[in-house]
């Protein structure tokens, strides 16, 4: 399973892991993987450290889920990218949308 | 179901009857091969029960051409053999001439009712597969269809622009269509040359979709001569209002600019973008400086260029992003870094992009065709580009009018405001003026900026005299600029009608302190400095120039004929 969450109920932040591959084949389990928790929620916690690739439609789901948890109000952060993956999200400055740590 | 059953004994019809009328099947009977396929075609029975010996035709005969028919018509009739004959030649035959099974006469009951289901099991499984075939090949049409309109649609946004200029020279994706690749050119009337290299989120007919609007306002914008980072801001917009979250266009605009020896470039997520200074033999990456267009609203868009002097044989190589993620078998990446090495390599335009595939394909060991990006090279040659600025038409039926108008810009309007396509706009209305808006507007354009950068800012050319003063020029340019707290620029524009053809006369004003025009003069001498190279210009496009004392008003004239 490429994606996965959880809710930490102490952080009150929806957790999602991506495994592996991040692009448009990811795009339903992605969707689904923040769309079960409630409107509300506001944070999100992406654990991209064994994300070893990430394209152009991966980076337009990042837009999505953005505006789904708020758009500007947003707190969205990405956790421990790989060298790779962090350099992509910084030719196309995502880090000015996302934290990226 | 309806059945079929073909027997030319009048007592083994009315026992198949019997049998299938009590299971609560409806029955028609044929008594040779022949009756049967006229009733097969009048009939359509579901499923047929054939005996082999019979007069006229036998069951093998009627078999094969009814099983011709069904099948032409995308239909599975099963036929179930009832025979006698049990040799093992006989068997294979029925089976062989298209029969679906065979039952021994005489017949058992429950065998001929459990083939009977295991048949009609199939027959609809057979009929589920085909309608999911039919509506599969329905949406594949409608693809298919889809597709050529996007194709038809992408390239009428492709050809206006002047991709097949001398000085450019790409390997554009056969593909583009489907993995959103982008690429348009185009001439100012100012001359120069304006390139946007783009690379969508979406594919196919989305990108395409996409890709028009971005495509109108490149052209649009281009041909009334709005600046690079004008454009860049509008296709944001347009595209951040009308397309869904998570489309983008990662998209690299350069601006090749003739008048000033400027090349400006917008760069948003493309992450292959270099510019090599020829005579220096010196490669500096174009670093992304912005978010892709169409992710964050106006009030976010950041228009900051980036500025090289520009000297003719200088270039420009761009790349969308799949070129750097076509992996050997060793699932490495091509990468940014060996992209970089095949520019210092071959930095020629005719050798790059050929040795570039060439080791391409050996990287990727031919797994990757070169289908998957596109990849251009633009390089800054003045003859070429000059030839292609818009030419004038000669069309004269009336005589040229005579007006005046004067237009002021005071020091809050200046710092959002670039007059010059507001006026190159206003010149294309009057009679007679678009034949001449790329000359006219070059001086309006150079007048402009002398007067703000020197007159109103107070900047000095000097700076300008290395590459590094030359980036700080304009790092300055924009402090100064941000802080200003007064001035004014006034244009004021008449023309009059001759006898064969009109005058027109520009004067522009400002407020600042005007500047000393023996230095000025003395900078035109010198052809290879970065500065200073706007009087010279002026003089070459003008009939007269001339300067109050002070330095802060000046005067042209333009007079054409209508030869």
């Amino acid at each position: 399973m490429p994606v996965s969450s959880r809710f930490s109920k102490e952080s009150k932040t929806v957790i999602i892991n991506i495994d592996g591959r991040f692009d448009f084949s990811c795009h339903k389990s992605f969707r689904d993987a923040y769309k079960q928790y409630s409107e509300a929620q506001h944070k999100y916690e992406l654990d991209m450290s064994k994300t070893d690739y990430v394209d152009s439609s991966a980076l337009g789901m990042l837009l999505l889920l953005r505006e789904h948890a708020g758009a500007d109000a947003a707190d969205i952060i990405i956790k421990n990218p790989r060298e790779d993956v962090k350099e992509i999200l910084e030719v196309s400055n995502f880090d000015r949308l996302f934290e990226i740590c | 179901m309806k059945f079929l059953v073909v027997d030319d004994a009048a007592s083994n019809r009315m026992l198949l009857k019997a049998y299938l009328v009590a299971d609560g099947h409806s029955v028609v009977f044929a008594e040779n091969g022949e009756i049967a396929i006229q009733v097969f075609k009048s009939e359509k029975p579901d499923i047929i029960l054939m005996d082999i010996l019979m007069p006229v035709m036998n069951g093998y005969d009627a078999t094969m051409q009814i099983k011709e028919i069904s099948g032409a018509e995308g239909k599975f009739i099963p036929v179930i053999f009832l025979t006698a004959m049990t040799t093992d030649e006989a068997l294979q035959k029925c089976i062989a001439v298209g029969g679906d099974d065979f039952l021994g006469k005489p017949y058992n009951q429950t065998i001929l009712s459990a083939k009977i289901e295991a048949l009609n099991r199939l027959r609809k499984l057979y009929n589920t597969v085909k309608a999911q075939k039919d509506e599969l090949a329905l949406h594949h049409m409608q693809i298919k269809k889809e597709q050529s309109i996007a194709r038809k649609v992408f390239d009428s946004i492709v050809s206006p622009g002047c991709l097949g200029a001398e000085n450019i020279k790409i390997h554009i994706s056969p593909m583009a269509l489907f993995n959103g690749d982008l690429f348009l050119a185009a001439v100012p009337p100012t001359g120069g040359m304006y390139l946007l290299m783009g690379d969508f989120t979406g594919h196919g007919l989305a990108a395409s979709l996409g890709a028009l609007p971005v495509s109108d306002i490149f052209y649009a914008m281009t041909a009334k001569a709005y600046s690079i980072e004008n454009i860049a801001r509008e296709i944001n917009n347009k595209m951040k209002k009308q397309l869904p979250t998570g489309m983008f266009l990662a998209a690299c605009l350069i601006d090749f600019d003739i008048n000033r020896n400027l090349c400006r470039v917008w760069n948003g997520g493309i992450p292959a973008a270099f510019f090599y200074a020829e005579k220096e033999k010196k490669l500096q990456a174009i670093t992304s400086k912005h978010l892709p267009l169409g992710i964050i609203g106006d009030q976010g868009f950041n228009s900051e260029v980036d500025i090289f002097p520009l000297y003719a044989g200088d270039k420009c190589y761009l790349s969308t992003d799949g070129i750097l993620e076509a992996n050997n078998c060793n699932d490495e990446m091509f990468g940014i870094e060996r992209f970089e090495k095949y520019i210092r390599q071959y930095p020629d335009k005719h050798t790059f992009i050929k040795k570039l595939l060439e080791g391409l394909d050996t990287f990727t060991d031919k797994a990757m065709q070169a289908d998957d990006f596109t990849v251009m090279v633009a390089e800054f040659d003045p003859l070429s580009i000059k030839k292609m600025t818009p030419e004038i038409s000669h069309q004269y039926s009336k005589q040229p009018s005579h007006w005046k108008f004067s237009f002021e810009l005071a020091y809050d309007s200046l710092k959002k405001i670039d007059p010059i396509p507001l006026l190159n706009q206003l010149l294309s209305q009057m009679e007679h003026m678009e034949v001449y808006q790329s000359k006219i507007s070059t001086i309006l354009t150079e007048l402009f900026i002398n007067a703000l950068d020197h007159g109103l800012l107070k900047l000095n050319s000097n700076i300008k005299s290395n590459a590094e003063g030359f980036i700080e020029y304009y790092q300055e340019r924009e402090k100064r600029l941000a802080s200003l707290k007064k001035g004014m620029i006034t244009f004021i524009l008449e023309h009059k009608p001759l006898n064969k053809g009109g005058e027109l006369s520009i004067t522009v004003k400002d407020t600042g302190e005007g500047f000393d025009l023996k230095v000025s003069e003395s900078a035109l001498q010198d052809n290879n400095k970065m500065s200073g190279r706007g009087i010279p210009l002026l003089k070459n496009l003008c009939d007269n120039v001339r300067y109050n004392k002070k330095g802060n008003r000046v005067y042209c004239q333009y007079t054409w004929n209508e030869e």
